[in-house]
């Protein structure tokens, strides 16, 4: 039988890998209808700009620290245990690589198609995260499912 | 037969690092300078290629061209443990460089910034790897 | 030669009547952990595997080892 401490932190695993698959997700529909802008930007795409910026670096933050900031160090420790740390690694792995090949195609996509460097960014930037966030929600989540307390 | 596989990787892993950061200085001087140069194909390309081989360099096919024993080795725990650290900290710089370029408004247009992003991402992986590999060989 | 780390970690847990969260909660890491540890997913540092050989009260040597 579990005691109270276990079900809470595994409660807290379950929550954050389902949000980091959640907020990917949402993260990059919410890109889809506004990566086209105008130069020089008007004042709502200055402020989608600033909104996605800050988006960005909380979905960072949750991405590296997400797990139990709020709750006390041991249960931060475990729930950020060798297990956590190793998702963690493997899915900045992945944003690498989605970064660096998101970066590549609109490279040769630039020369064929009207792309700003903002808009660029934003592409590269916000498929970075939200590939990383998946990875990571996915990897949780399948170290999860098992015996069960 | 390779007379001693353990000395060989030893000298192979500190020439590895040590291109890696020669690939560095090269990779970022060459994107750096096409920055607002002109866009010839050639040089486009030269950037691609370029950019193309730092990022194999980074994987674990790079070093496949050595006997099965120097492999395994050169791509030993230690090494895989340093690979991974030195590209998240290449997201980290990657995303880093991104965010600036959105947020600073300069003056570029959507394939250099691609450039830079890459330039940033690939580099700060070259570099961290290299100081890690370095470091443990040197302790 | 492809060498991999196997365990008897669920035997040995199961024997002492411990659940996956039971045995984490005694050396302090996730039951996820404990989980993608038995079934040979994620290899443990040597801390970890000292920790979990203790919690079970066997030598580490028992509780992991080499297969080729």
């Amino acid at each position: 039988m579990t005691t109270g401490n276990a079900d809470v932190a595994e409660r807290a695993a379950w929550g954050r890998a389902r949000a980091a698959t959640v907020m990917a997700m949402v993260f990059v529909a919410a890109q889809a209808g506004s990566f086209h802008d105008d130069l020089p930007l008007n004042r709502p795409q200055a402020l989608q700009l600033s909104a996605w910026i800050v988006w960005s670096v909380a979905l960072l933050f949750f991405l590296v620290w997400g797990g139990g900031l709020l709750r006390g160090a041991k249960m931060r420790a475990v729930l950020n245990d060798e297990t956590t740390l190793d998702h963690r690694r493997r899915a900045m792995v992945v944003g690498f690589w989605g970064a660096i090949g998101t970066a590549f195609l609109v490279f040769v996509a630039s020369f064929y198609e009207p792309i700003t460097a903002r808009e660029a960014v934003r592409l590269v930037i916000t498929l970075s995260i939200a590939l990383a966030l998946m990875c990571f929600g996915t990897l949780e989540r399948r170290a999860l499912k098992g015996e069960a307390a | 037969m390779i007379a001693d596989p353990v000395a060989r990787a030893e000298h192979l892993g500190r020439a590895r690092a040590t291109l890696f950061y020669l690939l560095a200085c090269a990779f970022v001087t060459s994107t750096v300078m096409g920055v607002h140069g002109p866009e010839t194909p050639v040089r486009l390309g030269t950037w691609l290629v370029l950019a193309s081989l730092v990022a194999i360099n980074l994987t674990p096919v790079a070093g496949r061209f050595q006997p099965a024993a120097v492999t395994r080795l050169l791509n030993d725990e230690t090494t895989r443990f340093h690979r991974g650290t030195s590209l998240a900290a290449g997201s980290w710089v990657s995303t880093l460089a991104g965010l600036v370029i959105a947020a600073g408004g300069l003056a570029l247009d959507a394939s250099e910034a691609a450039r830079l992003i890459v330039m940033a991402g690939l580099s700060a992986s070259l570099v961290c790897f290299a100081t890690l590999e370095l470091r443990a060989a040197n302790g | 030669m492809a060498e991999r780390l196997v365990n008897a970690l669920k035997d040995e847990r199961t024997r002492l009547g411990l659940t996956q969260a039971d045995l984490a909660e005694r050396i302090g890491v996730s039951r996820k952990t404990i989980n993608t540890v038995e079934n040979g997913v994620f290899v443990p540092s040597t801390l970890l595997a000292l920790k979990l050989a203790a919690a079970i009260g066997k030598p580490v040597e028992q509780i992991f080892w080499i297969e080729d």
